[in-house]
């Protein structure tokens, strides 16, 4: 029977995970280590908790049951270790699972990142902000703007100031 | 935990009222060149800001900034307290004052500052400078320097000694060499390429780094040189060895960007699209690499099946012929074990482990 931790978020909800979905969390994995089964999340609402469950799920699942003995190597490296550097995941199948996983509005994936963030949970982190800069990538900054509900701070005479400045990034001669 | 020492810490900080006069302020400015702390914490401090009484309300910027770093590594003293000078571009209406280091609006909002410098990461020069367009935290963070060095590396590689790294203003370098690159191929094609060449020269600003590449560790060296470094740490030459095939399932590799290096022997591998080690997984449809664990799409028509079949068998069969390692396979444990087995002494491990992945 595996190992089960609870999880309570800032709400009051618990959920109860297999170890090794909650394990895709660094902080998690330190704090069983040193004593409870039972881990308060004050910082992270139930709904975006349930979607880094849903995440943490799928990559343990991957991570355990490899397709075949090579990637198993390659999805072994990058759960195992402790250094700090992400390597793509290699598996298109997770990766096309992945791309699924964050077709959410801005503001879901903000929330997302940060709970990942203060969950140690690498692989999101990188997932979710690789996604927001595809959507930042190739715009024009009005459309940034819109996108991401920011307000315009410059005077017009700052922003004509800064175009000239950076006039050479729109040369074509 | 560190972190939610440092938020504690910051907290508290952001209560206390500190008064800073301009002359402290231009001396304590003068003194950030020499400071070394991380890079992600300290704003590029431009030059003409300190000469320049207009722009005086960036050292603000970067004082604010600096402060907050030190607080958050726990390194100072707090100030004398009084009155707080708040953020400056704080727009008259908004009541309190808003941190100088976050963004005030949209949903970047909650989005803590470490994390949308990451987003920049991934952003090419084009990118960035649009970005700088668009309000002012961005324009600011945009203009993060260490940002701007890795693009540098990136398109010309590192040109100049170590020694200059750190001082260099990269953005200003990186702009001002696009534009000598420009000039100079204007000058130098015939009329009917020039076009061809500028459009050329233009996407190379739009070229974004790659996800393995966000990470600056392997910045300060190619990776040629990288890998030459590691076979020398591991007395390998560069020459290949004779009569070692190299396999996933006998060997353990060590790792530098797209290129994997046999632990045994230094052969190198380059995994890139469609490989000459992947082989075909009849589970996933694939071709996995099975060294670097990479799949691929699978290209050759079924007719070439039975062709690669024989191959695979061959090579297993060679592969099988040499003793194999121990149980460990070529996973990344297996990997620093074995690195860490094959080291004389502490220094060796050490030095080898800026080449680990």
């Amino acid at each position: 029977m595996a190992k089960m931790i609870k999880l309570v978020s800032g709400d009051g909800a618990e959920f109860e995970v297999e170890e090794e979905v909650a394990f895709q969390s660094k902080i998690i994995k330190d704090i069983v280590a040193d004593a409870d089964d039972v881990i308060p999340l004050p910082t992270v609402s139930s709904k975006v908790l349930i979607q880094v469950i849903e995440y943490c799920r799928k990559h343990a699942a991957v991570n355990s049951f490899p397709l075949s003995p090579s990637s198993s190597a390659a999805a072994a490296a990058s759960s195992s270790s402790s250094i700090s550097y992400s390597k793509p995941v290699s598996d298109p199948a997770l990766r096309a699972w992945d791309n699924e996983f964050v077709k959410l509005n801005n503001s879901s994936l903000f929330d997302i990142v940060i709970a990942a963030n203060y969950l140690d949970i690498e692989e999101l982190v990188d997932l979710v902000l690789e996604t927001v800069a595809d959507r930042i990538k190739g715009k024009q900054a009005q459309e940034i703007r819109r996108q991401f509900n920011i307000e315009n701070d410059f005077t017009p005479e700052e922003e004509e100031a800064l175009r000239r400045e950076n006039s050479w990034a729109f040369q074509n001669n | 935990m560190d972190q939610s020492v440092g938020v504690f810490l910051l907290t508290l900080s952001r209560s206390f009222i500190i008064h800073v006069s301009r002359e402290t302020k231009i001396e304590f400015l003068s003194g950030i060149s020499d400071f070394k702390g991380e890079e992600e914490r300290i704003p590029p401090l431009r030059a003409e800001s300190m000469a320049d009484p207009a722009a005086a309300d960036d050292d603000d910027t970067v004082l604010a900034s600096f402060l907050e770093s030190e607080i958050l590594s726990a390194g100072l003293e707090q100030e004398d307290s009084s009155e707080v000078r708040p953020a400056k571009r704080v727009r008259s209406d908004e009541g309190s004052s808003r941190e100088a280091s976050q963004i005030g609006t949209g949903t970047f909002s909650k989005m803590p500052p470490e994390l949308f410098h990451y987003i920049f990461k991934f952003l090419s020069s084009e990118d960035l400078i649009t970005c700088a367009l668009v309000c002012k935290y961005m324009s600011f963070a945009a203009s993060d320097e260490s940002l701007w060095r890795h693009l540098y590396c990136m398109r010309w590689g590192l040109g100049c000694s170590k020694g200059m790294l750190r001082q260099c203003a990269w953005k200003k370098l990186y702009i001002q060499r696009d534009q000598e690159d420009m000039n100079e191929f204007v000058r130098n094609t015939p009329s009917e390429f020039k076009e061809y060449y500028i459009q050329m020269q233009a996407a190379k600003r739009s070229q974004a780094p790659r996800p393995s590449q966000v990470d600056d560790r392997a910045l300060d060296r190619t990776v040629a040189e990288q890998v030459s470094m590691w076979k020398k740490s591991r007395g390998l030459t560069d020459e290949a060895a004779n009569g070692h095939i190299c396999s996933g399932n006998t060997c353990s590799y060590s790792q530098i960007g797209d290129v994997f290096i046999c632990e045994r022997t230094g052969c190198v591998h380059v995994c890139v699209d469609n490989c000459r080690e992947a082989v075909f997984d009849a589970v996933s449809g694939f071709m996995v690499c099975t060294i670097s664990g990479q799949c691929f799409d699978r290209l050759l028509d079924p007719g070439d099946e039975s062709e690669t079949l024989q191959n695979d068998q061959d090579q297993q069969a060679a592969a099988a012929a040499e003793e194999p390692e121990p149980f460990w396979g070529s996973g990344r444990f297996a990997r620093y074990y074995m690195l860490g087995y094959n080291c004389a002494d502490e220094k060796e491990l050490e030095d080898a482990w800026q080449f680990l992945p």
